[in-house]
């Protein structure tokens, strides 16, 4: 994507009045290419997801009158080993994905911003300390984690989605803390600490209204990779487990037929894939247009 | 300014900080393990009726009679000398297996990267000084794809297109059964080369490509956009400006200076990311039946078989914390202004 440079004073946007800045930010989300792009595709997926049982013609669990048949006019994405249409299921999966990825990067998101700003506002021992934690989780990828959580615990989504969860916490650390501490020196909070403003105060009022630029930027590029993992993860067979019609899980099942009928493994693959492209085109354009310094 | 003492002492600190993680990690793993719900010993028993007795005297056998921390300790023990304990479906011992497994992970591997390195360096190198062209926004469309793309449905689609349809390559495997191949060093490629057999060769290397094409996708991706990124931040450097005012072709000048200095940051992400490659070969070798480490820990889970899933994982942890620890001094190293 050649993104046009003038998409880069977002520094500029007025200081007062939050819907004028609103409405400038939204502007140049329009005028990025990618980020309007994502921001379609992202809206289209929500509704998707939010009205899937108007979309779905059938029952998720409802058996047709076919077993693996190729697309058709009553069945476009096909019917599979037991007789459901792939399409309806497909369209479900959409509600299950968005939710796990929200779920996830929740987690991660809340934990690593208490930890990022703790580490970044305090510094000194708080810091290490945090930070050493940090780099252990660093040291597993998501798939070793759920693996570990799912000997424990047992496969399933749910344990899916904290293995995710947790392995995104330090990178959210990392941000936060970044720009915790490039917050931290400047005037207004130590104006604020002068008038004595408690760390608590300064910390919610101060400092994490002035980061969240980077935060919602990373929130959404992650959002894309979560979803991506999970399906990773039903895929392996440590996630979403059959009958349940997360695209991953659908792929999974579908492995058996791939030689024979490898129509089922398309479609589940083209959602996970256009969904997750389309957080990272919003989460890139975001990042245009919100945190203009980290591009890269 | 840094000297040999400071660059010394900080390679220190690195080492004293990767060690402790990786000690740490013993200690979630070993914890990890003794949380699974059910009784080690029934599991290794397995349906046959035995008395309590019996069961008292494996117990103490195998040391589960002893407080966890004793456990712990012994078991750490073991693990320094390379002892990771056998396995639970064929009682072989763990570590040579694994060994044996990470081998044919390191050729998938390295091939993938390689192949991820040639055309991501490249394509990024071409993008960047061709800064708005089609060619660049295809490049970062392209790129942007690769890293959304799911690696096990990308595979799949390769499957069906060349193994099904087109019938070029096998399904999955890493050598066919009826083609012989003399044991050297384990790694298979090398070891036809090594043995002048062609035949292991070609089947090898017909077995590897489309897995190593599907683990090439994410790492080729990020290459690409991190050297196009360092090759616009180089391109206007007054030294290059320099160099082509000097008389220097172009294409001197881009290898020379431009390439150079942007393949700071590709390393450097590059061993950032191992975490997400690993993570991709066991999801890529899983889909191909390739018959490396992730593949294995894979089945081992399905099969509860804890002591070949907790020796795998502390291998990846091992794998993983020992090149970021090269990366962090190679990069201290290259360029003195960082300070770890």
């Amino acid at each position: 994507m050649s993104i046009p440079l003038n998409a880069a004073p977002g520094a500029e946007l007025p200081k007062s009045g939050r819907l004028s800045r609103l409405r400038a930010g939204l502007a140049l989300v329009v005028e990025n290419r990618s980020a309007l792009v994502g921001l379609v595709c992202v809206s289209l997926l929500l509704l998707v997801a939010l009205f899937a049982p108007l979309i779905a013609p059938y029952e998720v669990d409802a058996f047709t009158d076919g077993v693996l048949e190729g697309p058709s006019w009553m069945h476009p994405f096909g019917i599979d080993q037991i007789g459901r249409d792939v399409f309806s299921r497909v369209v479900e999966g959409t509600r299950i994905s968005l939710a796990v990825g929200l779920l996830a990067v929740t987690i991660s998101l809340v934990a690593g911003t208490i930890i990022g700003l703790l580490a970044g506002y305090y510094g000194g021992m708080v810091d290490s300390v945090l930070m050493r934690a940090m780099d252990i989780v660093l040291a597993l990828p998501y798939v070793l984690m759920a693996v570990l959580i799912a000997a424990i615990l047992g496969p399933s989504l749910q344990n899916g989605i904290i293995a995710i969860g947790l392995v995104r916490i330090p990178r959210f650390a990392r941000v936060v803390r970044g720009a915790t501490m490039s917050v931290a020196q400047l005037q207004y909070v130590e104006a604020a600490r002068s008038i004595g403003a408690s760390d608590f105060r300064i910390i919610l009022h101060e400092i994490l209204p002035n980061i969240l630029g980077p935060l919602i930027v990373y929130f959404t590029l992650s959002l894309g990779d979560a979803i991506l993992a999970a399906a990773v993860l039903s895929f392996l067979g440590l996630g979403a487990q059959p009958p349940m019609p997360e695209w991953g899980a659908m792929l999974n099942e579908a492995q058996r037929y791939l030689t024979t009928h490898p129509f089922l493994s398309v479609f589940p693959g083209i959602f996970i894939f256009v969904t997750v492209l389309s957080f990272n085109l919003l989460g890139d354009g975001l990042r245009d247009v919100l945190d203009p310094k980290s591009r890269r | 300014m840094s000297n040999s003492h400071s660059v010394l002492a900080k390679i220190g600190k690195r080492f004293v900080n990767s060690a402790f993680v990786l000690l740490v990690l013993t200690v979630v793993v070993f914890a990890a393990m003794r949380a699974i719900p059910g009784d080690p010993v029934e599991t290794i028993v397995g349906v046959e009726a035995v008395s309590e007795e019996t069961l008292a005297a494996l117990r103490k056998e195998m040391g589960l009679d002893q407080s966890y921390v004793v456990q712990y300790f012994t078991w750490l023990g073991n693990l320094l000398q390379g002892d990771m304990g056998q396995s639970l479906q064929n009682h072989e011992p763990v570590l040579p297996i694994l060994l044996d497994r990470l081998k044919a992970t390191a050729e998938l591997a390295f091939l993938g990267v390689l192949i991820g390195a040639v055309v991501g360096v490249a394509a990024g190198t071409i993008a960047g000084m061709t800064r708005g062209s089609f060619f660049d926004t295809l490049v970062m469309f392209v790129t942007l794809s690769g890293i959304s793309i799911p690696v096990f449905w990308f595979g799949t689609i390769l499957i069906v297109v060349f193994s099904v349809y087109f019938d070029i390559f096998p399904t999955g495997g890493m050598i066919s059964y009826e083609v012989s191949l003399t044991h050297v060093t384990g790694f298979k490629l090398l070891d036809s080369l090594l043995t002048l057999n062609g035949a292991a060769f070609l089947n090898v290397l017909s077995h590897i490509v489309l897995p190593a094409i599907t683990l090439s996708t994410a790492p080729a991706a990020l290459i690409a956009r991190t050297t196009r990124a360092s090759v616009l931040e180089t391109i206007n450097e007054d030294y290059v400006n320099a160099a082509l005012a000097r008389g220097l072709s172009f294409p001197a000048v881009v290898m020379r200076h431009v390439m150079r200095n942007a393949m700071i940051p590709v390393v450097t992400i590059l061993g950032l990311e191992i975490g997400v490659y690993l993570g991709g070969s066991i999801v890529t070798e899983t889909l191909f039946s390739w018959p490396g480490l992730g593949r294995h820990l894979m089945q081992a889970i399905l099969a509860h078989d804890y002591p070949v899933v907790q020796g795998a994982i502390i291998f990846y942890a091992v794998i993983i914390v020992f090149i970021n620890l090269i990366v962090d001094i190679s990069y201290g190293i290259i360029d003195p202004r960082v300070h770890a």
